[in-house]
């Protein structure tokens, strides 16, 4: 029977879930409503997989796969279940090899599916995950190629600018005065076929940057 | 009308003082060398002593009388003129040794009433010199050099009448321009563009020209950006990026007059002293294409902006002065604009986040949970259909209680036309639907609801709290007290989670200096002038909150 570790900081959904697997006949070993506990119930309980909220609080699902990754253990595989709209978070999924990876709005219809799949060596990602993502570096690489590369400094001072940081606050964070803050800025603006502050936060959202 | 109160009285305070200083040592002079002829001595004494009395008690009497007392000064004027062509006539007439006491009538006229009172009070001393001039007894002796001390002194009234006259037109444009840069700058606006627009209108009304232009580069975006509000021709696009500005360096915030034909300038840097100004300051080119052939540039700067104020009007020394003290206005109502543009910038921001976080941790998590439900129930239908009606039901009164909660959130997003949100209804009746939403259970010891102007927001701090209760410290009970005092309404949230990583009691101050605690909630807290101590520790967090209510009107 496939031991399953379950981390979901909203109740009803980790109950549901739980009920439902249970239902299925997987073997539940721990229920976590924050990340801290599921990385404390992994070292515990050695669950086969660990079923993961992308945002759940404390160490997130992403850190937890990072640190499962990052010490190159083959134990627990990770699925990855997202609610967000961020598709940051999910390339960086993809990106660390997530074994499974679904949408909330999916996860009735799929989650089943994805562990029996993810059980036996397959790598399963949901496919509206899968096409949101494609469509997303597609945009990304087109944008890259279409546009100028950005020094690292003007990268750092458009991810900032994206974040809603004036350039005082930049000149700050990096050590520049506001005149270089601007000017690295303007190189950007160039660069990028912008002409404002809000052209360009919302290129660098296309671009990863922010 | 309060200038014409001031001014009048304080005229009359300084012309009383030296009705004083004047009379008196007259009235030593003619005592010690009484002036001819000597039959009309004594009565030349008699008038001089009345007025010294009089000066005197007119000096006790504004002295002694507030300001915005209805001022007296035009009866004692009247009382001075007349004194002094009786003096003048009693003595010797238009070669009066006395003759200088019109010039005092004269100042004090120009001090109380411009120009108006230095022309009418000349008119009037002009018809008395001529009319002792006239009366027998009193004609020139040519033969003793007295017409020429008659036309002298004519000439004398007239001149200084005039320049009296000329002063008092000046302090009265002066009065008119301070009132104009009285004037508040209307300048909130939507956008800062809409701020700027606003900006130049005031600066076309208040030098009456017919256009005004701005070039300014914001702090925080590259590139220099051009608006002209009025006439002209239309505006090329001004040069790339890599342009310093249209003004040469050197002369950063000053302000100074331009003049296409290449003549010396002046600039004024504020620092009370006029500088001649060789060569172009602006950039003659583009001066022309704006259609500026002369005018006054000043420069604006405030938090959000350094730029360039053109006024095309032939500029004299007093607009140089005008246009520095605008500029500062004008840099402080386009900061505030600004100031105002970001907060409007963060406070959106800030309720797409609260709206954002309302739905995913609400609606879009309930919905999961409904889903995985469903699913669990089609299994179960068939072989388990007690559990599954169990399961409707209970899904049933979550449905409920979620329409609720959806409801209360589209409330918070929808624009309030005046006043504070309707209030979610009792704290007992939505603090269950919390405790349904985590999975916890939640006591509430309810002794008084908490004001309707804060109440929406206290239900959205609660349901944060909680929610950072099990989400942060995986707290399973969660304790709700609410109390009144005369001024006050209190609120105390208690969990039995783990705590915050650095254990201890807090206000809210400290916590921001130890950039540590419920970030949202005290901010919000902040919004209502709400006070925060957080206490916490291994078994849980106590979060102790206060908000003064208006005390009630007695009868």
């Amino acid at each position: 029977m496939t031991r399953l570790l379950l981390a979901d900081d909203h109740p009803i959904v980790l109950e549901g879930l739980a009920a439902l697997l249970q239902a299925e006949g997987f073997d539940i070993v721990a229920r976590c409503p924050n990340g801290d506990a599921a990385t404390a119930a992994i070292a515990t309980h050695d669950p086969d997989i660990a079923v993961l909220d992308i945002q759940v609080p404390g160490a997130s699902g992403l850190a937890i796969l990072r640190g499962i990754r990052s010490r190159g253990a083959a134990r627990p595989k990770v699925i990855i279940l997202t609610a967000s709209l961020d598709q940051n978070q999910i390339v960086e999924a993809v990106e660390l090899e997530a074994d499974g990876l679904v949408l909330k709005e999916q996860v009735a219809d799929r989650i089943v599916e994805c562990i029996e799949n993810v059980a036996s060596g397959v790598q399963w990602i949901d496919n509206d995950v899968l096409k949101r993502v494609i469509g997303d570096l597609a945009r990304r690489e087109a944008r890259a190629v279409a546009t100028k590369p950005l020094s690292a400094r003007e990268t750092e001072v458009a991810r900032l600018a994206a974040r809603g940081l004036r350039n005082r606050d930049i000149g700050q964070a990096l050590g520049l005065t506001e005149s270089t803050v601007k000017m690295h800025m303007g190189n950007a603006f160039d660069k990028l076929g912008v002409s404002s502050r809000a052209e360009l936060a919302a290129m660098a959202r296309d671009l990863g940057l922010a | 009308m309060l200038k014409k109160i001031l001014t009048h009285n304080r005229a009359d305070r300084v012309s009383a003082l030296a009705r004083v200083a004047l009379a008196l040592p007259t009235l030593g002079a003619v005592l010690y060398d009484p002036p001819q002829p000597q039959a009309y001595a004594p009565w030349v004494f008699g008038l001089l002593l009345a007025y010294a009395a009089m000066a005197a008690l007119v000096a006790l009497v504004v002295w002694r009388r507030p300001l915005s007392a209805p001022p007296i000064g035009q009866y004692v004027h009247v009382i001075d003129v007349a004194m002094f062509g009786a003096l003048v006539f009693l003595t010797r007439g238009v070669i009066s040794p006395l003759f200088p006491l019109y010039l005092f009538s004269v100042l004090s006229a120009t001090l109380r009433w411009d120009w108006r009172g230095a022309l009418g009070t000349s008119i009037a001393i002009i018809l008395l010199f001529l009319a002792a001039a006239a009366l027998p007894g009193t004609q020139l002796d040519v033969g003793e050099d007295d017409l020429l001390r008659f036309v002298v002194r004519l000439g004398q009234i007239i001149v200084i009448g005039a320049l009296l006259a000329y002063i008092g037109v000046q302090r009265e444009r002066y009065w008119r321009e301070l009132m104009r840069l009285a004037r508040p700058v209307e300048a909130q606006a939507a956008t800062i563009p809409d701020a700027i627009r606003l900006c130049l209108a005031h600066v076309r009304s208040f030098f009456g020209v017919t256009s005004a232009i701005f070039i300014w580069e914001s702090r925080d975006e590259p590139g220099w950006r051009i608006m002209r509000d009025g006439d002209g021709p239309p505006l090329p696009p001004l040069p790339g990026q890599g342009w310093a500005g249209p003004v040469a360096g050197g002369v950063a915030g000053s302000t100074f007059e331009y003049r296409a034909d290449g003549r010396d300038c002046r600039r004024y840097d504020g620092d009370g002293t006029l500088h001649t100004v060789t060569g172009q300051l602006l950039d003659p080119q583009l001066a022309a294409a704006w259609g500026m052939a002369e005018g006054i540039a000043t420069a604006i700067s405030c938090d959000a902006l350094d730029g360039w104020l053109l006024i095309p009007k032939a500029a004299t020394v007093d607009d140089l002065y005008l246009a520095r003290a605008l500029s500062v206005q004008l840099g402080a109502a386009l900061g505030n604009a600004a100031a105002a543009d970001a907060w409007r910038d963060a406070a959106a921001r800030e309720e797409r986040v609260r709206v954002a976080h309302d739905l995913h941790d609400g609606i879009l998590q309930f919905l999961t949970g409904l889903s995985l439900q469903l699913r669990l129930m089609d299994r179960q239908i068939t072989t388990d259909p007690e559990a599954v009606a169990g399961r409707i039901a209970t899904l049933s009164a979550a449905l409920r209680q979620e329409q609720q909660d959806l409801r209360r959130v589209l409330e918070g997003i929808r624009p309030r036309a005046s006043g504070p949100a309707e209030p979610g209804g009792p704290m007992a009746d939505w603090l269950p639907g919390l405790a349904r939403q985590w999975d916890i259970s939640i006591a509430a010891d309810i002794a008084a609801e908490p004001p309707p102007a804060v109440a929406d927001d206290i239900r959205l701090i609660t349901r944060e709290a909680v929610a950072n209760a099990v989400r942060h410290g995986g707290a399973r009970h969660v304790s709700v007290h609410s109390a009144a005092t005369a001024d006050a309404w209190h609120l105390a949230i208690v969990d039995n989670g783990h705590g915050f990583a650095v254990p201890g009691q807090f206000t809210a101050e400290s916590l921001r200096q130890r950039n540590m605690g419920p970030r949202s909630i005290m901010h919000r807290l902040a919004q209502l002038g709400g006070q925060l101590r957080l206490e916490t520790g291994p078994q849980g967090t106590r979060l102790d909150m206060c908000f003064s209510t208006p005390a009630k009107a007695h009868p």
